[in-house]
């Protein structure tokens, strides 16, 4: 049975100070810490389990134990329920837990806003001409990829389905689920100038990350990058959920691409829960052809089956199309938006096999390739001009004045899915349809109440001997429709934690 | 040798108990990581309030943050790791004690987990 998929989207961002003395991590401090602050809410690594692997064992590694002011330092939980933090040497936005699709974009496009006005008052505080720029792509084009992450809320017998114990092949994933994945960047990818990570040379490729891939499966994001991550940490009760930590995708600038690369996979993962995907797409080579994929934007490419056929990426993506415009037709229940997912993914498809530019106001690298073509048209200058590689990351810049995603958009080049309002609301304002109204409302109401939060915990200290842990284990629960009215009648933490206990 | 520098109390193997001060354990790594520390909350306070320059202040929280980092490094599990650490001769450690006070420790405060209704959570 498929459950609600609650889903999220970690961005991190890369950060420049070009001709200021200000080293990078010193500034994504600055930046982190110059966003309203709720309270002294620091983040709860006690209450993560990074190392556990979804094949059933834990990997090596050391858990996270900082003090109380660094943590502060480097944890600010927002009003509007997400985590905006230090995560190595650059900041990353968490967005809180959404259930609607355009939410999800809106409160991603919220995080761009976010740290530009955090980026903002850093400069404006420090010496005149302190210069920092906010990129939200996913290269920094001297070798590290860093990354755009999504999550999903998946029940926990289908994570088992997609992860079997180590000691068996994970074949419904090679067989089901990870063509999609592969396949899905003809839609999903960002762009990018030129190949790097030594994986062979091309003019223009359809992703940002599809170089940086080396293994199918593994619990590391950073090193060894595995197609499909096995982390074993659910955020929620482990009896009942998973959470799927795609680290696959792109980082988009269209709010299109965005809404179709969680639409269309939020589909695919309730099909997994629903044993709804029948059509066996196993490839022969699942890492070189993600990179082939992404090294083809004429979208010819042939790539082999483990039976032995021959499908191009635009022909696996159409079984799944079918299987999916079947799925939510038989199904009475999907959602409005589901449905429009579903009309728009063909509608794509069908583009991209006629006429990828005709997507030029809506998929990120068929955007940008249009754009760097009518740039090098009108310069006469060769794909190795270096002055294409600047354009590329330009398109990333976010800067309404200089980025040029920003400037499409102001011009009306570029598809909205998503208004002003509702990206303006999640500056502030935490989902009401997910256990993020919770959290949001705890922080709104009793600040200084809260020592530490994490996704599924939040923990009080009242005053007692013992600080209070309230576990959040549901993450469709905690909404405005079970707890609103309590938040309403309580004037105190104290009232509001004897009502919800047990 | 003021009370609050005191960091850790040490009992030998002939029973014997000695306090251990932050200097026993300052180094070259340590001032620096310090000095980090006091750099970047006078930072955040000019971001804050506009006020420039590196107080007193900053320095006296950064090394009581860096110590409370340290706090357990190494591990109190095996005392015998301290004996490398401090530099103290011959004599076997069987128990270590942190003398932290407790304004650095909040949050080791015990934690209790409530049950939640799940009409609700």
């Amino acid at each position: 049975m498929s459950i609600p998929k609650v889903m999220g989207i970690e961005q991190e961002y890369a950060v420049t100070t070009p001709g200021t003395n200000l080293d990078l991590i010193r500034a994504s401090y600055l930046i982190v810490n110059s966003f309203d602050r709720v309270a002294e809410v620091g983040w709860d690594y006690k209450a993560e389990t990074p190392f556990l692997d979804a094949r059933g064992f834990t990997s090596e590694g050391e858990t996270v134990r900082v003090s109380r002011a660094d943590n502060l330092k480097i944890n600010n939980l927002l009003m509007n329920g997400a985590r905006f933090y230090v995560d190595h040497a650059h900041p990353e936005f968490s967005t809180a837990e959404c259930l609607k699709i355009k939410d999800t974009v809106a409160f991603d496009r919220a995080g761009e806003r976010i740290i530009t006005l955090a980026a903002k008052r850093v400069m404006d505080r420090l010496e005149p001409g302190t210069k920092i720029e906010i990129y939200k792509n996913n290269s920094d084009r001297k070798g590290n990829s860093y990354g755009s992450h999504e999550n999903y809320l998946i029940s926990k017998e289908a994570y088992h389905r997609i992860f079997p114990p180590s000691s068996s092949p994970p074949v419904y994933l090679l067989k089901y689920l990870l063509p999609f994945f592969i396949s899905r960047q003809i839609f999903t990818g960002a762009g990018k100038v030129g190949a790097e990570n030594g994986v062979g040379s091309v003019k223009y490729q359809i992703s940002q990350r599809a170089d940086f891939f080396e293994t199918i499966l593994g619990a590391h994001t950073t090193t060894k990058r595995p197609l499909i991550n096995t982390r074993d940490e659910p955020h929620a009760d482990r009896e009942r959920f998973r959470r799927l930590h795609v680290i696959i995708g792109d980082a988009n600038m269209s709010e299109y691409t965005n809404f179709l690369k969680l639409g269309t996979t939020a589909i695919i993962l309730k099909m997994v829960e629903d044993d709804a995907l029948s059509e066996d797409l196993e490839l022969a080579e699942p890492v070189k052809a993600n990179l082939a994929i992404s090294h083809h934007p004429d979208l010819k490419l042939k790539l082999s089956l483990a039976d032995g056929r021959k499908l191009t990426p635009l022909e696996i993506q159409q079984v799944y199309y079918e299987q999916a415009r079947d799925y939510i037709k038989g199904k009475g229940k999907a959602t409005l938006e589901e449905r429009e997912v579903v009309a728009e993914w063909g509608k794509v498809l069908k583009k991209l096999a006629d006429d990828p530019l005709a997507l030029r106001s809506e998929i990120d690298w068929v955007i940008k390739l249009w754009l760097l073509d009518r740039y090098r048209g009108r310069k006469g200058i060769s794909w190795e001009d270096p002055r294409l590689r600047k354009m590329d990351l330009l398109y990333h810049l976010i800067d309404e004045k200089r980025g040029l995603y920003f400037l499409l958009e102001q011009e009306g080049e570029v598809r909205r899915v998503v208004s002003e309002e509702r990206i303006n609301h999640f500056l502030s304002h935490s989902p009401e349809d997910t256990r993020a109204y919770f959290r949001g409302e705890c922080f709104r109401r009793f600040p200084s109440d809260i020592v530490e939060a994490n996704w599924d915990s939040l923990t009080f200290d009242l005053g007692g001997e013992k600080l209070i842990k309230v576990p959040l284990p549901d993450p469709t629960k905690g909404t405005r429709a079970e707890v609103g009215d309590i938040f309403k009648k309580v004037k105190t933490a104290k009232e509001l934690l004897s009502k919800i206990s047990a | 040798m003021k009370k609050e520098n005191q960091f850790l109390r040490v009992t030998y193997q002939n029973k014997e108990q000695e306090i251990l001060y932050f200097k026993d354990f300052s180094s070259g790594a340590m001032i620096e990581a310090i000095v980090s520390r006091a750099k970047t909350y006078a930072l955040k306070r000019l971001i804050q309030t506009g006020k420039k320059g590196i107080r007193k202040e900053d320095i006296l929280q950064a090394i009581r943050d860096e110590y409370k980092e340290n706090e357990d490094l190494p591990n109190t599990t095996n005392p015998d790791d301290w004996t490398k650490i401090a530099g103290r001769k011959g004599e076997r450690i069987i128990a270590v004690e942190s003398l932290l006070p407790d304004r650095l420790r909040k949050e080791q405060k015990e934690v209790e987990e409530i049950r939640v209704d799940s009409r609700y959570l």
